[in-house]
């Protein structure tokens, strides 16, 4: 009896948040699907809308575009996330401790996730890494060699230093927490033993913080799987699409060739993509949780 | 050993992490710099400001501006607390609710952020446009809710995990009810939590780009709009755009200056034990 | 229970109220003059002038004026946005020739002619319609209608530092060849630490591709050939994709594929190149106080190759969008922005090298701005001159000259500039470049209803 009550309760309770998230996202979702069927050009309207049923999808598995773009999501996704950790574990460690001015430095390395990407993205991509003008142009002079292609051949590597930039402080402040709230026994158990602190740090305090990991993760997944400004306003996707991700991809098919049918079926893709990759990411972590307990 | 030959071991690894700071906002700071720097200044680069002016803050701080940064103030704070009200108790829902299908159902609110804005841009333009909601706060304050529930159920729902269950047990054999142990217990527990939270909800939606820029025309445009305004193609415009962007930056920024402790503490659970 | 209903209760107040906010504003405007108009433009120094003018205009005739500047990607993304999904927000949009023949097709841009018919004659005559270069109103035209106003014109032609060339002893002609561009831009490399040349790379149909598209013209290289197949196999393009990358190789600047117009204008006007290519519009900004180079620009016509007379031509115009509910009011407005009194306006209030060129001939027999503006003849010379509707050497099925005026060119030309980009930087060989280029717009030929013949039975990918 109470149990019912609980659950009827707790059903109340979630009613609101359901209706909200749903009507603003599901229904949109739902007119992706729908308009993923249909062949829609905007700035053709002398060609109608008409249903074309999965042909979108047909051209969007055939063409080899499509492929290059996955395989740079991938690419972009596995090597920020992995950067973005690590980083995230050594900033974690130095911001652990008591120092003059802290706060002032905590401050400093957070920063960069308080910045709208496309003015970061500007900012780096003209004052800092152009190569007449900006900041790689001067080093090169300097040191005379030829500036460094950021956005040429290595366009891609470019996105990850960006995305890493941004989203590393995101990392730090939640591995930072878990490190503050490790028991101070073990610390001290791990102290009186002698072990050194690689592996103090490698066996005792990461597993500790194996939770915060996971989210870190798990939500950095789902952030960078949407990064879309910061390609926008520096590399626009290219040389060609080696640096475009998925939602680059869906805004070049749907604001550049108008093609919303088109546009919608590469959405529809991605989220299928990425909901895969979460919940592959979820069950790894739920594993290695349960075998560390 | 004494306090000052430990302080000073302790000083070049100090000073190395300062190092490490300052070079990784670099950016930045730089950002800072060029915004007192006079157009014709600003290339080639140099740490060294030529003329220092305000121009640029002048410029940009036309009477015009305070309109979008109060469409921005609106719509992110009442979008943050729109987020808690809806989200919080879901949390409170899935963790303590007793819900047969809790994980279904904090699944299925997780999938729904997975939809990247350039992809359903089209279906929410027409779907404000039938219902008259394009450009209105109410309509930016409606998207951006929707959207960051999830991540206010997910962040609280984690730091309610961490709640230790002994303490509610405790209380319900007290015979308090289930609310007043809500708000006297786990809230004052989860208050950081919360606090970082809506502090992260309120960082997203103040920097929102791209819904901000195809949903609102005059009416609630918020301060990104203004922002795009100062990335012209023709001309030269980055001492004034590092004006704009230092200004835009700094709400956030003294915000998290101000919540830090929270920000870092409330990302997990006090030291309660059970 | 309650705590949480009330802050709902009041949450739902809130959000009621800002939704009506924009309603009842909305009521107002409607129900009692003044009118407001809803101008959408992109963000360049003479619509900033007409931005800080229109103050004028409100006086005069009492109609409110709300600007909306984005950057043009977003500006064109935007309204296209409005008029495509029918949402009709804007009253008057800035667009481009390209934008303007398509757009008027699509019916959603109100044809001027009915609007022109019903001025009056004293009207007529002060706005002068015949005074708009010939061009330019061609450009803005589709099947003999005009849809749009320009409020500033411009083509393409070569800017060189006269210091630098007096120093090697070179002498620019009055239209250069491809060919002496690059020879010119080898011999002054490195002096005064100069870049010989500077030109776009940067993927964007409209950076890179608009000098590129004019070196394809010059060299006899075309888009679509008069059937719509694709001509990216021809030799004359192949031709056009080597020179500009050997040229910018050679003498460029490096890493082109970061420099768009702003980067380039940057570089020139801090003294770091000997020559540039590209709008004519940055002349004014080149001999502005605040460049490093005002006094020591060279003027010269956009280089030839196997043909001449190869500048481009763009005006950013004044149109009204189809679904606005003010059309008489916003015709008002546009006609303001681009007659001879809003010129001499700009002239006396603002001075006179700051005049929006490039849309009417009576601007270039002003003294005033012949005296402040010393490039004048020849910009009048290539707008004047440019070839809108036979830009190419061989016959083609298309107008433009530095795009291709079909809708679907915002995506193929995106598409190209990026396979130009690829084979500039090194990425991809030239061979791969061009048949991903044809590959693409084959699609488009097809897809678009352009190509009308079957596809043969071996067509590769």
């Amino acid at each position: 009896m109470h149990d019912e009550l609980r659950r009827r309760r707790s059903r109340l309770l979630s009613l609101p948040a359901i209706i909200v998230v749903a009507v603003v996202t599901q229904a949109p979702i739902l007119a992706t699907l729908g308009l993923s069927l249909v062949r829609w050009i905007v700035v053709r309207p002398d060609l109608g809308i008409t249903f074309i049923g999965l042909d979108n999808y047909a051209d969007i598995f055939t063409s080899r575009d499509f492929y290059e773009v996955v395989l740079n999501t991938v690419v972009i996704t596995v090597a920020s996330l992995a950067i973005c950790t690590v980083l995230g574990i050594l900033f974690g460690l130095m911001l652990n401790r008591d120092f003059p001015g802290v706060n002032i430095v905590r401050t400093l390395i957070i920063s960069p996730f308080f910045v709208m990407d496309a003015v970061a993205g500007i900012v780096w991509r003209t004052i800092i890494l152009n190569s007449s003008f900006g900041w790689n142009g001067y080093f090169a002079t300097l040191f005379g060699v030829k500036p460094f292609d950021f956005f040429g051949v290595h366009s891609l590597l470019t996105i990850v230093i960006l995305i890493v930039w941004q989203w590393t402080p995101f990392f730090v402040l939640i591995i930072l927490a878990g490190f503050q709230n490790i028991e101070p026994e073990i610390m001290d158990s791990a102290r009186v033993d002698g072990t050194g602190w690689l592996r103090e740090l490698l066996f005792i305090r990461l597993p500790v913080i194996m939770n915060h990991i996971e989210v870190a993760v798990l939500l950095g997944l789902i952030f960078v799987l949407k990064v879309f400004g910061l390609i926008f306003v520096t590399t626009r996707g290219g040389p060609g699409y080696s640096s475009s991700n998925l939602p680059y991809y869906v805004y070049r098919t749907a604001f550049l060739g108008w093609d919303v049918g088109h546009a919608a079926a590469v959405a529809v893709v991605t989220v299928v993509v990425t909901l895969l990759a979460i919940m592959a990411l979820f069950r790894w972590f739920r594993r290695r949780v349960t075998e560390a307990a | 050993m004494s306090r000052g030959s430990r302080a000073l071991r302790r000083a070049p690894g100090i000073a190395l992490i300062w190092l490490a700071a300052i070079l990784w906002c670099f950016p930045l700071l730089y950002m800072l710099i060029t915004s007192f720097k006079g157009e014709a200044d600003v290339l080639p680069p140099s740490l060294w400001i030529a003329h220092p002016t305000l121009e640029n803050y002048a410029t940009v701080l036309q009477h015009e501006i305070v309109r979008y940064i109060l469409d921005s103030a609106v719509i992110s704070v009442t979008a943050v607390a729109a987020c808690l009200v809806f989200g919080v108790p879901v949390a409170y829902a899935l963790v303590f609710g007793g819900l047969r299908n809790s994980d279904n159902l904090y699944f299925w609110f997780l999938s729904t952020t997975l939809l990247p804005p350039v992809a359903v841009i089209v279906p929410v333009f027409l779907l404000f446009r039938v219902t008259g909601l394009l450009d209105t706060l109410g309509g930016m304050i409606l998207i951006y809710t929707g959207v960051n529930v999830p991540i206010v159920i997910w962040m609280t729902r984690s730091f309610l995990l961490d709640v230790p269950r002994e303490i509610l047990e405790s209380s319900d054999m007290d015979g308090s009810s289930r609310l007043r142990s809500f708000f006297s217990i786990i809230l004052p527990l989860a208050r950081q939590g919360i606090v970082s939270t809506g502090l992260l909800v309120f960082i997203f939606v103040w920097n929102e780009f791209f819904f901000s820029i195809n949903l609102t025309y005059v009416n609630a445009a918020p301060v990104p709009v203004y922002m795009a305004s100062f990335m012209t193609q023709q001309g030269l415009f980055w001492a004034k755009l590092c004006a704009i962007s230092t200004l835009v930056v700094l709400p956030p920024m003294i915000l998290g200056w101000l919540a830090q402790r929270s920000l870092v503490k409330g990302l997990t659970m006090g030291a309660v034990k059970g | 229970m309650t705590r949480s209903a009330v802050c709902k209760a009041v949450l739902l107040l809130a959000c009621s109220l800002a939704t009506h906010r924009g309603a009842f504003a909305a009521g107002a405007r409607e129900g009692a003059t003044p009118v407001r108009l809803t101008v959408a433009t992109v963000n360049n120094p003479d619509m900033g002038i007409m931005q800080r003018l229109s103050g004028e205009f409100t006086a005069a005739t009492g109609i409110q004026l709300s600007f909306v500047v984005l950057p043009e990607n977003e500006l064109r993304q935007k309204v296209t946005e409005d008029v495509g999904l029918g949402s009709g927000r804007y009253d008057v949009v800035t667009i481009g020739t390209y934008d303007t023949p398509i757009w008027g097709k699509n019916r959603w841009l109100i044809s001027l002619e009915p609007l022109f018919a019903r001025m009056s004659a004293a009207n007529r005559d002060a706005y002068a319609r015949e005074d708009i270069l010939p061009t330019i109103r061609a450009a803005l035209s589709y099947n003999g209608e005009q849809f749009a106003l320009p409020f500033y014109g411009e083509s393409s032609m070569v800017f060189y530092r006269k210091d630098l060339f007096a120093r090697a002893g070179l002498t620019m002609p009055r239209e250069p060849t491809w060919k002496q561009i690059h020879d010119f831009a080898v011999k002054l490399r490195g002096l005064d630490g100069c870049y010989g040349i500077v030109l776009r790379g940067l993927p964007g149909w409209g950076e890179a591709l608009a000098p590129f598209n004019t070196v394809v013209n010059a060299f006899g290289g075309r888009w679509f050939d008069e059937s719509w197949r694709p001509a990216f196999g021809e030799p004359a393009m192949a031709e056009a994709w080597r020179f500009y990358k050997r040229l910018l190789n050679d003498a460029g600047e490096p890493n082109p594929t970061t420099d768009g117009y702003t980067e380039c204008l940057a570089i020139m006007q801090s003294g770091k190149a000997a020559l540039w290519y590209d709008a004519t519009v940055s002349a004014s900004a080149l001999e502005a106080p605040d460049s490093k180079v005002a006094g020591r620009i060279g003027y010269a016509l956009a280089p030839s190759a196997r043909r001449g007379n190869t500048g481009w031509l763009w005006a950013w115009s004044l149109g009204i969008e189809s679904s606005s509910r003010h059309p008489a009011e916003a015709f008002r407005f546009i006609t303001w922005a681009t007659d001879r009194k809003y010129i001499t306006l700009v002239g006396r209030r603002v001075g006179w090298a700051q005049v929006p060129p490039g849309t009417r001939a009576s601007t270039y027999s002003n003294p005033d701005y012949q005296a402040a503006a010393p490039f004048a003849g020849m910009v009048l010379r290539s707008i004047q001159d440019a070839d809108y509707e036979r830009p190419t050497l061989l016959p083609v099925p298309y107008k433009g000259i530095q795009y291709v005026s079909i809708p679907e060119f915002q995506s193929l030309g995106e598409a190209v500039s990026q396979q130009l980009a690829a084979y500039i930087s090194g990425q991809k060989p030239l061979e791969q470049a061009l048949a991903d280029s044809q590959a693409a717009a084959l699609k488009v030929a097809r897809d678009g209803g352009y190509l009308k013949e079957r596809p043969p039975a071996s067509h590769t990918q």
